[in-house]
């Protein structure tokens, strides 16, 4: 397999790990959102969100496993077959794989346990610490884990903690709740919810990625600023720009449609606009994670 | 654009791309880009910006003409998880290059080339 056709799979196994990631802990986060509602509406919003889950946990997995074999194909330069064996070498010998391991396995946990609660649905903070080890699995796996030094795991978990919150959440409403026929008082309390989760994981989107590449590049920033000259810079400005665009349209949907809403949750018209926006914003927020997965595995500048 | 300006940008775009930042550079070697040097070293040391994967890393030495050499395969630098040597056979006067390939904390892959001379 040449390099090229590597990293192209490479960088869609990263994107649907991510994109599968970000939709897991949305799908938490909005079963959390409903959590007191009574209506039929509610509960069987609730029971979407699992399916979600499992939806999302099952795609994570696969795109997880996909990206361990193709590391094993790029570091051993075997075809897939002997490089599929040699795949347990590749994580037992490098940081980023010993990383990877405890996120594969409780990928496959959460996998089996949102399969069975069908039967028996376990308590949600089970698959919130499901999620949570994934999350501290992939920030290890990185450069924040390289120096074994905590506070810059802690930092990129939240920051992909944010991220999966903001842009799962915007997915889990766009994808599964606000579908049709939304209960006006849970509906309206819901809306509020999200708008005030949204708002904050932006925030600490923000915060802890100013300090990851704070601490990634040393504290300097200059050597950024002519990478507009490549194509990784240019991939980077497109990122930069529906960032903007889906805080935009979630800003118009707080400013402007939320209090409309709000007045009179019983009436068709607010929600129809409310939910167009956020279908919007859920297909900006995917094409923000798809540049990212991009980033991630291009050539940045040299710094 | 001012550069305040371009700088706050810079910031942004960063802050929202944390993951992709760092990936493995050359940040020193011996021999140094260009260097002429008296006689054949006896091996290959490259320092990188981050911890590397030495094991799945590679040298290659490369002569004017063309010619392969065989380097050692890596191995780390145990005073410093981010340098790699390796030994080399006895090189004859004339100008070498040496392509690298390092694996960074990630996994991901980076290539990299500089040249040097010996006398």
């Amino acid at each position: 397999m040449d390099d090229a056709t590597l990293a192209a799979l490479r960088t869609a196994a990263s994107a649907l790990f991510d994109i599968g990631l970000a939709t897991m802990i949305g799908a938490l986060a909005t079963a959390a959102l409903l959590r007191d509602a009574s209506s039929a509406w509610a509960a069987q919003r609730r029971r979407r969100c699992q399916r979600l889950f499992t939806l999302a946990c099952t795609a994570t997995l696969v795109a997880s496993l996909a990206w361990m074999e193709l590391q094993a194909i790029a570091l051993t330069e075997l075809s897939p077959g002997p490089a599929l064996l040699a795949a347990g070498g590749v994580i037992a010998d490098t940081q980023f794989g010993r990383a990877w391991a405890p996120g594969a396995l409780a990928l496959a946990v959460g996998v089996v346990l949102a399969a069975a609660s069908r039967y028996r649905p376990p308590p949600l903070r089970w698959f919130a610490l499901i999620a949570a080890v994934v999350v501290v699995s992939h920030a290890c796996a990185g450069h924040a884990g390289a120096n074994a030094r905590v506070w810059p795991v802690l930092v990129m978990s939240l920051h992909l903690l944010s991220i999966g919150a903001w842009s799962g959440a915007v997915f889990a409403a766009a994808t599964t709740v606000l579908r049709a026929d939304v209960d006006a008082a849970d509906g309206a309390r819901y809306a509020t919810r999200l708008s005030t989760l949204a708002g904050a994981a932006l925030a600490g989107v923000v915060l802890t990625g100013i300090s990851s590449a704070w601490h990634g590049l040393g504290g300097a920033l200059e050597p950024l600023m002519p990478a507009t000259a490549t194509t990784w810079g240019v991939v980077l400005d497109v990122k930069l720009g529906l960032v903007a665009a889906a805080v935009a349209l979630g800003g118009f949907n707080r400013i402007v449609v939320m209090p409309a809403l709000l007045a009179t949750p019983g009436s068709p018209s607010p929600w129809r606009r409310f939910t167009g926006v956020l279908r919007l914003e859920a297909v900006v927020l995917l094409a923000v994670l798809v540049a990212a997965a991009l980033l991630a595995n291009g050539e940045p500048p040299a710094v | 654009m001012k550069t305040s300006l371009r700088l706050a940008l810079a910031t942004l775009a960063t802050a929202l791309s944390p993951l992709a930042f760092a990936h493995a550079s050359l940040v020193a070697s011996f021999p140094a880009r260009d260097a002429v040097l008296t006689g054949s070293p006896a091996e290959i040391h490259i320092t990188f910006n981050e911890h590397v994967e030495a094991r799945y890393c590679r040298i290659k030495l490369v002569s004017g003409s063309g010619k392969n050499f065989d380097a050692d395969r890596p191995q780390a630098d145990k005073a410093d998880p981010n340098a790699i040597v390796a030994s080399v056979p006895v090189l004859k006067p004339g100008t070498y290059s040496v392509r690298w390939t390092a694996v960074g904390s990630d996994g991901h892959k980076t290539h990299g080339d500089f040249p040097f001379t010996v006398k």
